[in-house]
């Protein structure tokens, strides 16, 4: 889903429709470089079988922790 | 000159002598102001001290005591909120110039509930900027310092809370913890911390980070001060709609039953990725302390464990920026984040929104699986950290020749925990040939708080590494 070959140039596109504060080039810099990254650590979500696992959702306290028994992962 | 001994005392033990009137809030808080007058200005743990209020505050339940109006084991206790937490008519910076301006029109759920409970704010403390972070340089407010070793981190992103703790110039602290930042302070600092049930405690005016894993939890110096804590804090509100409406528990009941028969298990193949041969065996002495308690202990894995540092970028790096969205925009407010920080947060605007869902899908998959791991064993032990605390500034750290970044190793043994809400501790549980504290975590079912708390104490019962306080001059105990 995530991959970490996002280029330089659609980073730029995407920080500009994003709204994102483009004017000092240095903290782009850094901020790219932190995007490549948080990109390649997440991707590992890619890895585990969700067939049929719903979303926690917000509020919905205890995240997915059914009653004993009642789910198997 | 007041009495510092007031000062090595748990929460628990000035109970019984407020109670008891032997001796009086006034005199207990004159001693803490005494200890933070000497002690803070090594460990700077405070960002704003209240002295005058505290006082006063302190003279109006020695009255309310005098007059047998007792409200209970917090009434006339010092304690500290971590500068997130919003009070009423005072500063709350939330660690960051971004709010050095901001002064609450009311307080935050705990710190009324606190307040209700009589005991005596003392001040607010530091804390990561908007806590997202477990170390990040504060060029605004100052480094708090680790108390065991001033060179070093305290842990945080609740450091001011860890580090008060430790340093005896409080008995009680709150923290928040969204990934480890009430326990991992408390591991690194050498005291008590606690992350109660996701939707036991108001998070209600307290900034906020990340809806679905931002936890308020107190740091304290045994289990039992912290089940007294949460006697005073835990409860439904209705302006927080995570908490839920259960009948209230006393959550020092039956702490002292021990674990004959309770089963731990230990997940050994997460544990053996990064932890420092000291602080495994410091852990293994531990597990035997439990054993020889009664406790049965087996293995057990949890591979979606390894999903959870990912899940974490993906849930609170996306709530966070949904907190801070319009600040981002604001080229003016922008530029006042600390820019590591910043940086930090808004990369998870270029993360795609089905990341978003596909890692909440991850979430119930450990959750599903933690429910399965908890109908074997009845709690979870592990290292609280795979080490001790780093120097100011480090950015990596080495544990068998492996070199890994702070932020690999720093919180992974403990955001593991926050994503499925499930009650967690760290206690302290031996130190390094540094002489830096190890802590022991212990995690169980979501609502088995107690059972949490009482292996807490039975090993505190057991152990003496949570009386132990740094020298900071005056050589500890």
């Amino acid at each position: 889903m995530a991959k970490e070959g996002l280029s330089k140039a659609a980073f730029l596109e995407m920080a500009e429709v994003a709204g994102v504060e483009t004017s000092d080039k240095e903290y782009l810099d850094l901020l790219y470089e932190q995007v490549k990254g948080a990109l390649r650590l997440v991707s590992i979500l890619d890895e585990p079988d969700l067939t049929g696992v719903e979303p926690a959702s917000m509020y919905s306290t205890g995240y997915g922790l059914p009653d004993a028994g009642q789910e198997e992962g | 000159m007041a009495d510092a001994a007031l000062t090595q005392m748990t929460i628990g033990e000035l109970s019984r002598l407020i109670e008891a009137k032997q001796v009086s809030p006034v005199e207990v808080t004159e001693a803490h102001l005494e200890r933070i007058e000497a002690a803070n200005p090594l460990v700077n743990a405070f960002v704003t001290r209240l002295d005058d209020h505290a006082l006063a505050a302190a003279r109006r339940a020695e009255g309310e005591i005098a007059a047998g109006d007792y409200r209970g084991p917090l009434h006339g206790v010092p304690m500290g909120l971590k500068d997130l937490y919003w009070t009423k008519g005072i500063r709350t910076t939330s660690g960051s110039t971004v709010d050095k301006d901001f002064v609450p029109s009311e307080d935050s759920a705990v710190a009324e509930r606190l307040a209700q409970a009589g005991t005596i704010l003392m001040g607010k403390l530091h804390t990561v900027e908007f806590a997202f972070g477990a170390k990040e340089h504060n060029p605004a407010y100052g480094d708090p310092r680790n108390p065991w070793d001033l060179s070093r981190i305290p842990g945080g992103s609740s450091s001011g809370s860890g580090a008060a703790v430790a340093a005896r110039m409080l008995p009680m602290a709150m923290g928040s913890d969204t990934a480890g930042s009430v326990r991992q302070p408390a591991c690194l600092s050498g005291v008590t911390g606690l992350k109660p049930s996701y939707g036991l405690v108001s998070r209600y005016g307290i900034t906020p980070i990340s809806a679905t894993l931002d936890h308020a939890g107190p740091l304290v110096r045994s289990a039992e001060d912290a089940g007294l804590v949460m006697n005073a804090i835990a409860g439904h509100d209705p302006r927080d709609p995570s908490t839920v409406a259960r009948e209230a528990e006393d959550y020092t009941e039956g702490i002292g039953d021990g674990i004959r028969g309770l089963r731990l298990g230990i997940p050994w193949d997460y544990i053996n990725e990064a932890v420092d041969p000291q602080v495994e065996a410091a852990f293994r002495a531990a597990v035997e302390v439990l054993e020889s308690l009664g406790a049965s202990v087996e293995d057990v894995s949890i591979p979606e464990f390894r999903y959870s540092g990912a899940m974490l970028i993906a849930i609170a790096g996306t709530e966070a920026v949904d907190v801070h969205y319009e600040r981002f925009r604001d080229r003016e407010q922008a530029g006042e984040f600390n820019q590591v920080i910043r940086r930090r947060m808004e990369s998870a605007r270029f993360l795609p929104a089905p990341l978003y869902v596909r890692a909440q899908r991850a979430r119930r998959l450990l959750g599903i699986r933690l429910a399965q791991t908890f109908q074997r064993v009845d709690l979870l032990a592990l290292p609280s950290l795979g080490m001790t605390a780093l120097p100011l500034g480090a950015e990596t750290v080495t544990i068998r020749g492996r070199t890994f970044t702070e932020q690999e190793v720093i919180t992974r043994t403990m955001h593991i925990f926050n994503m499925n809400g499930i009650p967690a501790i760290s206690v302290p549980c031996g130190f390094d040939d540094k002489g830096l504290p190890i802590g022991l975590q212990l995690a169980g079912p979501l609502f088995e708080d107690r059972r949490v708390l009482r292996a807490a104490n039975a090993y505190q019962e057991a152990t003496v590494w949570h009386t132990k306080s740094p020298a900071l001059g005056d050589g500890g105990a």
